[in-house]
């Protein structure tokens, strides 16, 4: 994938044709998906601007619980050293 | 964290919402489930592929919890593993909490990172990180790292393993 991955709130307002503040309000009410970066730097996942333009939302999916039989095993593979032969 | 049973399958509705929302492609569809073991345990895991132009993606975001009863009808996150895997950079990086007591013992800590570019190679097996408060926090620094035009800079970490 060579396409940028980001857009910056102006670019963002320039291809929405709003202002820049407009955006950040968008974001701001969680309208638009953005992540921030550090406290003064917001980027908006291409993916999650193109999901927006398009008016898509995702639908929200019902979790269920249900019984297994294992056990996790988070950290299986991993070389830890109580695992490592001496 | 402490959440009950029912508010820990909001809790993953949510996550996977957040997923989306971010234009990844969560694997379990139509519907997400958390596991209950014999122990008590309720463990969760997600794949979710990130729109990197290729179908299926190659890219992925993983969410992996194991939370722990503590009460009746009360859980407690107790390990989680978040990582991702960007194939097209060809880097992997992940947060991890896992094997607490072990990390505790020979590391004096207790969370953990992987860095690896390329993937699958790392002078270091774990490296020092920062603990991550929830998968929403977790999924928000890994698409973060994903858009970030500058590579993760493995070499800048603390080694963990080293010595």
């Amino acid at each position: 994938m060579t396409e940028r991955r980001f857009l910056t709130p102006a670019e963002a307002a320039s291809v929405l044709r709003v202002s820049t503040d407009t955006v950040l309000r968008l974001i701001s009410a969680g309208t638009l998906p953005a992540i921030r970066v550090s406290p003064r730097l917001i980027r908006i996942p291409t993916p999650a601007f193109e999901a927006y333009q398009a008016g898509r939302t995702p639908s929200r999916r019902r979790v269920v619980t249900r019984p297994t039989s294992t056990e996790p095993s988070l950290g299986a593979g991993e070389r830890i050293p109580d695992r490592q032969p001496v | 964290m402490r959440l009950s049973g029912s508010a820990l399958e909001d809790y993953l509705a949510d996550v996977v919402e957040l997923l989306e929302r971010y234009g990844a492609l969560v694997d379990e569809d139509p519907q997400p489930f958390i596991n209950a073991s014999p122990s008590g345990t309720r463990w969760f895991e997600l794949r979710a592929g990130l729109p990197d132009g290729r179908v299926p993606s190659r890219s992925a975001i993983g969410v992996r919890e194991a939370w722990q009863p503590v009460a009746a009808d009360a859980f407690e996150r107790r390990e989680y593993e978040y990582e991702l895997l960007d194939r097209d950079r060809d880097y992997r990086r992940a947060f991890h909490l896992h094997d607490r007591e072990v990390f505790a013992r020979f590391f004096d800590v207790v969370v953990h990172e992987h860095c690896e570019q390329p993937i699958g190679t790392s002078t270091c097996d774990h490296y020092a990180g920062q603990p991550v408060g929830d998968a929403f926090a977790g999924v928000e620094a890994l698409v973060g790292t994903w858009v970030d035009p500058n590579e993760p800079n493995c070499g800048a970490l603390t080694c963990l393993d080293a010595g």
